[in-house]
């Protein structure tokens, strides 16, 4: 079940999203981060009126490749985890018409050819899903063939993605 | 002198895999070894045996009883899963911190070396390929030349970070390039040196570039470390230095009758278990942070 901090806690709070998890917060100095996005995409979403966060890392693009595992963690797959998300940010109090939504990840290898493609139908998933919910992409780093890891500053709504040693704003 | 003789003698230095692994290999062989003869030749090595009961105990070695010896262990796992476990005890004790050129520490290494293991063996069983009981050992060795070539890398940090990114070639290419040797072949002969069976060496030496049927080196094992090993860095497992640059035989997936719904229906069952046994480590790899500013990851 997806992590949900009370916005009362003071000290500055690392939240770690494993791959297949996601986790929202309402904590000012929470920072949401997740390591090692090669062909899963991590979507960073944030609502600054209310200052809330969250932070999906999904590895595969349709339920249907495991349905039971679905029902299990709804954070696997993009069409089962991307409402998920959306869901759990609505129940903090997020409104729809105020989020920010960001995406990263995505990678192929280099050589890329039909079903090593996850990262490639990931995205285009992802796409046909906000799209279809009349949701758009404020800022993405997507494809090539690296590894990336990202953070979301819940109190500022700032955004980072990181790789190959350099952390640049997302 | 060539340069992977050069690497090769310097291994020499280089902790080598218990000789615990090459006795159980043999006793496994003669078949006439009882469960007792088999623990007694595991007991004596302690660092195994330490790893040993911990990976035992793990659900992903499928044991549902506390285990607490290794005489129970071998009775538990039975011969297979019990080879496995204690190769993945032994490797598990020759892993240095850091393995400085490929910019990676132990934990990630493991957890990459874990997850090629359980890929490879989870997409043999869901192809139903033929003589793979070595496909977990065999996977999770694939990257041993990377112990002994981690130095030299490091050596020619610049050169290899220049050719990665203009992107043209694949990093076992560049280590070919920079170097003159890659890590294939130094593990190959590692694994030939350790006297690993032969699928071990097999798959050390072609992960990258499988061989064809009728070709010397093909076996169905390498076929299916190679297919876990693009799987692994795709998922994120381990991202080295190298990350995504790499290529996928396409001939391998039609010989193994690989279709885009196994692949995932495969990841997808396969990422507790690797969440499992990469964390079961964890407490040992955990050290104080000598530059806490810097996140991990790359």
């Amino acid at each position: 079940m997806p992590l949900v901090v009370p916005a009362s806690s003071a000290r500055p709070n690392n939240l770690t999203v494993d791959i297949a998890d996601y986790k929202v917060s309402a904590d000012p100095s929470a920072v949401l981060v997740t390591y090692a996005l090669g062909s899963c995409i991590g979507v960073l979403v944030h609502d600054p009126v209310r200052r809330i966060g969250g932070l999906i890392h999904f590895m595969l693009p349709l339920s249907s490749a495991n349905p039971q595992k679905a029902r299990l963690r709804p954070a696997m797959f993009a069409d089962t985890g991307v409402p998920a998300l959306f869901e759990s940010l609505y129940a903090l109090g997020a409104r729809k018409e105020d989020l920010v939504v960001r995406a990263a990840g995505g990678s192929n290898l280099h050589d890329t050819q039909g079903m090593f493609n996850i990262g490639k139908r990931n995205y285009t998933v992802l796409r046909k899903l906000l799209w279809k919910n009349h949701i758009l992409i404020a800022s993405e780093d997507v494809g090539g063939c690296r590894s990336r890891t990202v953070r979301l500053y819940v109190g500022s709504g700032e955004a980072t993605v990181s790789s190959q040693g350099q952390e640049v704003p997302l | 002198m060539s340069a992977l003789q050069s690497i090769l003698d310097k291994t020499k230095n280089l902790p080598s895999i218990s000789s615990t692994v090459g006795r159980l290999y043999e006793l496994l062989a003669s078949d006439t070894a009882g469960a007792a003869a088999i623990a007694r030749a595991i007991e004596p090595d302690a660092a195994v045996t330490a790893n040993l009961l911990r990976i035992a105990n793990s659900a992903a070695f499928g044991v549902s009883r506390n285990v607490s010896s290794v005489r129970q262990s071998v009775t538990l796992l039975g011969p297979g899963r019990l080879v496995d476990a204690v190769v993945s005890s032994a490797f598990r004790t020759v892993l240095p911190r850091r393995l400085p050129g490929y910019g990676i520490d132990a934990a990630a290494f493991w957890k990459h070396s874990i997850a090629v293991a359980l890929l490879a063996e989870r997409l043999g069983k869901q192809l139903r390929v033929a003589d793979i009981e070595r496909v977990f050992s065999a996977g999770l060795l694939h990257d041993i030349g990377k112990l002994a070539m981690a130095p030299e890398l490091e050596a020619r940090a610049e050169a290899v970070r220049a050719a990665l990114e203009q992107g043209q070639q694949s990093f076992a290419e560049i280590e070919h390039a920079v170097i003159g040797a890659g890590h294939d072949e130094v593990g190959a002969a590692l694994a030939h040196r350790w006297s690993l069976p032969e699928e071990i060496v097999l798959a050390a030496r072609w992960h990258h570039h499988p061989r064809p049927p009728g070709e010397e080196g093909h076996h169905a094992v390498v076929d299916l470390v190679h297919i876990a090993d693009g799987l692994a860095h795709l998922l994120g497992y381990g991202a080295d230095i190298g990350e995504l640059a790499r290529d996928i035989d396409a001939s391998c997936t039609t010989r193994l009758g690989l279709c885009n719904k196994t692949l995932e229906r495969v990841a997808s069952e396969a990422i507790d278990p690797i969440a499992e046994l990469s964390e079961l480590f964890a407490s040992s790899d955990a050290k104080p942070r000598q530059r806490p500013h810097r996140g991990r990851g790359n």
